[in-house]
């Protein structure tokens, strides 16, 4: 076996690998969507895409979908980076914190969530606290804070859960190379907050952003986060498909098999995304 | 440092730590108290049914086993999958390395939801509709996206320089993955095969949609106990997720302190 | 004298595309048919196309050449580390030009020791016994034997990871010897180590010489160290063409072509025009004339070492007068640069304690030199 063989073998056998073990069940997956949408399979009738396209509840599903994704996308990233540069050095007060502040890392979203609703709910702790320092009177003068059209708590969940994703990433960043820029930068005549301002940061950006794109198609995507927090008027889009494949009729089946293609496409785009910032991250 | 931003800085500190423990306190309380309701500030009683049936009730302990089960199974399914995919990938080309980094990360990044509607329609044309091995295959894709990202590090990563020196000093394939491969992989193996079990661990839509409801797992158990308003089982219920999770990550991150400087 | 290690008609490749341009050597890609060029692996093109030979026993060819000559990819294709498109690799006799690296009798040290960051030192160096079967006891006894003979005995229970510079080269050492290795092949051992620990590291490679048979091939782009440790010298060309392996004073001495002497380094480089008549044939720079006997008529470069050159206060000699415009003390000698009258100027080296300055007249004598024709 020469040299030319051998590199086209170490090139197939992966893909081949790869094609079976992950393509085969994701060419399913979304096949069947397919399928459904065209009403082939699952109880459906056949919906035609633009109709879905142009329904109000869809739309307002996604709206608020993309809001809590990009919202929460965007706090965890401002608390990740606060918490790492201000956090960042070796004394004990900075290792202590940064230990904490990766602690929510492991726990799985569903606890997050419940977790997140005992204390922020109308009755939940916060709100008790407020009504004994006579801040309120009641439960419902507290803000609502879950089931909100702001989607407050789902926030809150995502940012307790991903913050600590998000951390250590910067902080490997950081230790990677945050000291070589910040001394180049200073000794050329930058100010510490200059330093931070035009090196610091966007080295860290660029660094992060194909995790950022992976919490915010996790979030986009996440059924337990709105079940427990977000309300029901309009549904995050994940619970859109859920309410629609469990309804009655076979046009709403239909439209199940559609909105999940959809979010799919989304997904997509948002993979292809990440890979080629991961390109340029590295 | 001045005496404002030092104590801005515990100030931040004090607010980071509130942050981080707040919620799992919380959880703790909540398992632990029967009876607490509004407006009152510290529970009435304490209380350890919630916990005690987490092993007692049939149900519960159902769903503990299944969950156990199912993370198990897919750690090691995946993991064993996975290591040799993202070897090959990390020894080929540029091109190929980036389309298996793609396809894994697509199979991370489809909605749960997504995915398992369309999971839903295969496991049943297999038969394996409401039964635990379709929810294990369901579940090992998502779990085979991520380790197969992990390993695709690692092997990118790796020193081919060991390989080699082994390779020159006169030890075959075989010999070259049992003595020098394998024992460096150690570590890898171990935080993928933890990894893979809180993958699977605390998938929700996935286990709903492809189980079909016939088969509980801890959060689908979660779930159910909040929507019925019983928020002291929810709470030992999510305490339950969480705190395997939280050992699981200590003993990796003990095992890394432990093991001598490897390759990077 | 047993013949080792027989190189014959290797083509060695280079990975990177197909270069169009001829600066960098790949004149050799042209000389290759395209119908080989596509035989070769994706993203590789031929480096050195023919390299022939051979090393025996005990003796060690140390490999000069610039950065990217190829002197790492020669030895990792004769290691078998990577695919020859051509030509053959005879360990011993035996043709081990098909064989994987494991097979092949040779040992190959990276650049940086490559220490197995799992085992102990000891364990480490039992590696290549432990690998052919040998029971454990019997090969730690060994390892310990050839860690002692190294100078390291004391190290034999350290974590492989824990060691110094100099340490872990011994170590490596100590390790490849007890692969007990027909061939030896040591990849710019000695590059970025300080002074202290290159001494250290040299004097380890000799001692490691003493204890094996083996053929040592040492590439470096170092002289020095070339010196030091090897037998034979031979350099790698700008075409990829090796030339024939000296003896390091011979080859000082008399270098085969301007461009090993440009490699060596330790020549000024006097241009001139060679000539002949029927009084015979010479060698006329802007210095003076030189008796060239042998000499090809045309361009031609004069190559001197500092020893080799006289400075002399100017006007007394039948030579012409030259102006030192510049000079630069260095370590071992004196770089001048001398102007004649019409404008030319020449860079010539002399011996420390050289007295000429900036704007002195002097006039140079060439006791000897090497002559090459440039074509």
């Amino acid at each position: 076996m020469n040299s030319a063989t051998s590199t086209k073998r170490a090139r197939l056998v992966p893909l081949l690998m790869a094609g079976t073990l992950l393509g085969v069940p994701i060419a399913l997956g979304v096949g069947y969507q397919l399928a459904g949408a065209m009403g082939l399979v699952g109880n459906a009738a056949p919906v035609e895409l633009t109709r879905v396209l142009m329904d109000g509840a869809v739309l307002r599903s996604a709206a608020l979908s993309l809001w809590i994704a990009t919202a929460s996308t965007l706090l965890a990233t401002v608390g990740a980076l606060a918490v790492a540069l201000t956090f960042g050095g070796s004394r004990a007060l900075d290792r202590m914190a940064r230990r904490m502040a990766v602690l929510p890392l492991p726990v799985p979203t569903v606890a997050a969530a419940v977790a997140v609703l005992l204390l922020l709910s109308q009755s939940g702790w916060l709100s008790r606290v407020a009504t004994s320092a006579a801040l309120v009177a009641g439960p419902s003068e507290f803000p609502a804070l879950v089931y909100d059209p702001v989607a407050i708590g789902v926030i809150t969940a995502v940012v307790w859960k991903e913050l600590p994703f998000l951390l250590l990433l910067a902080l490997s960043l950081l230790s990677l190379r945050g000291d070589a820029l910040t001394d180049a930068a200073r000794t050329l005549g930058a100010t510490r907050w200059q330093a931070m301002r035009r090196v610091t940061l966007p080295m860290l950006l660029r660094g992060m952003w194909p995790s950022i794109i992976a919490v915010f198609v996790f979030v986009l995507g996440s059924l337990e986060l709105p079940l427990v927090l977000a309300s029901s008027s309009p549904l995050a889009l994940p619970m859109l498909i859920q309410e629609r494949r469990q309804a009655p009729d076979m046009a709403s089946h239909g439209e199940a098999f559609v909105i999940a293609l959809l979010a799919t496409v989304l997904a997509l785009l948002a993979a292809v995304a990440h890979e080629w910032l991961r390109d340029d991250a590295s | 440092m001045t005496a404002r931003t030092s104590s801005l800085r515990l100030l931040s500190f004090i607010a980071l730590l509130l942050f981080a423990t707040a919620p799992l306190l919380m959880l703790m309380v909540t398992s632990l108290s029967r009876g607490w309701f509004y407006p009152a500030l510290l529970p009435a009683a304490a209380d350890g049914s919630a916990w005690r049936e987490l092993f007692t009730d049939a149900g519960r302990r159902d769903a503990l086993v299944n969950s156990i089960a199912l993370g198990i199974g897919t750690a090691l399914v995946a993991t064993t999958l996975a290591l040799p995919l993202g070897r090959a990938a990390a020894l080929s080309t540029r091109a190929v390395r980036r389309s298996v980094a793609l396809l894994a990360f697509t199979a991370v990044a489809l909605p749960p939801v997504a995915l398992g509607i369309g999971l839903q329609l295969t496991v049943l044309r297999l038969g394996l509709g409401g039964t635990l091995f379709g929810v294990f295959l369901a579940h090992l894709v998502p779990t085979l996206g991520y380790l197969t990202l992990v390993f695709l590090g690692v092997f990118t990563r790796w020193d081919g320089r060991l390989e080699e020196s082994a390779a020159t000093l006169g030890a075959n394939g075989v010999t070259r993955w049992r003595l020098v491969l394998l024992p460096l992989l150690r570590r890898p193996i171990a935080d993928a095969l933890a990894l893979g079990f809180l993958v699977s661990w605390a998938q929700v839509a996935l286990t709903l949609l492809v189980g079909g409801g016939a088969v509980r797992t801890l959060p689908l158990d979660v779930l159910a106990m909040l929507q019925a308003g019983q928020d002291q089982r929810a709470a030992a219920g999510a305490l339950a997720l969480a705190i395997p999770a939280l050992l699981v990550l200590g003993a990796s991150r003990v095992a890394a302190r432990s093991t001598s400087a490897v390759v990077a | 004298m047993t013949v080792t290690l027989d190189v014959r008609d290797l083509c060695v490749l280079f990975a990177g595309p197909p270069q169009r341009s001829v600066i960098d050597g790949s004149v050799s890609a042209l000389l290759v048919d395209a119908a080989m060029q596509a035989s070769l692996p994706q993203g590789h093109r031929v480096g050195l196309p023919q390299v022939t030979f051979t090393v025996n026993a005990g003796e060690c060819l140390a490999i000069l050449g610039a950065s990217g000559a190829g002197k790492s990819s020669l030895l990792r294709t004769a290691a078998g580390l990577q695919p020859a498109a051509g030509g053959s690799v005879l360990v011993a006799g035996r043709d081990v030009t098909a064989l994987p690296p494991e097979q092949r009798g040779i040992v190959y040290l990276h650049q940086e020791p490559v220490l197995f960051p799992h085992l102990t030192v000891m364990d480490n160096v039992a590696f290549p016994l432990t690998v052919r079967g040998m029971p454990k006891r019997e090969a730690h006894r060994r390892a310990f034997a050839m860690l002692a003979r190294l100078r390291v005995g004391e190290l034999a229970g350290n974590a492989a990871t824990a060691l110094s510079g100099g340490q872990r080269h011994r170590v490596a050492l100590a390790r490849a010897l007890c692969a007990d290795p027909a061939v030896l092949l040591l990849d710019e051992p000695l590059s970025s180590l300080d002074p202290a620990v290159r001494r250290d590291v040299r004097a380890a490679l000799l001692q490691a010489r003493e204890v094996s048979g083996a053929a040592t091939i040492l590439v470096t782009h170092d002289l020095d160290d070339a010196m030091a440790v090897a037998t034979h010298v031979a350099a790698i060309g700008p075409f990829g063409d090796l030339s024939v392996p000296t003896a390091p004073a011979d080859l000082l001495h008399a270098p085969p072509t301007l461009s090993v002497a440009q490699l060596l380094g330790v020549y000024a480089e006097l241009p001139g025009v060679a000539e002949r008549d029927a009084q015979g044939s010479r060698f006329r720079w802007i210095g003076g004339v030189l008796e060239a006997p042998d000499a090809e008529p045309g361009q031609a470069v004069a190559c001197a070492r500092s020893y080799e050159v006289e400075i002399h206060d100017g006007g007394s000699l039948d030579v012409p007068a030259l102006t030192v415009v510049a000079r630069r003390d260095a370590a071992h000698e004196v770089v001048l640069d001398l102007r004649d009258a019409a404008g030319a100027t020449v860079t010539v080296r002399a011996p420390n304690g050289t007295g000429a300055s900036v704007g002195d007249v002097v006039q140079v004598l060439l006791r000897h030199a090497r002559l090459f024709s440039i074509r």
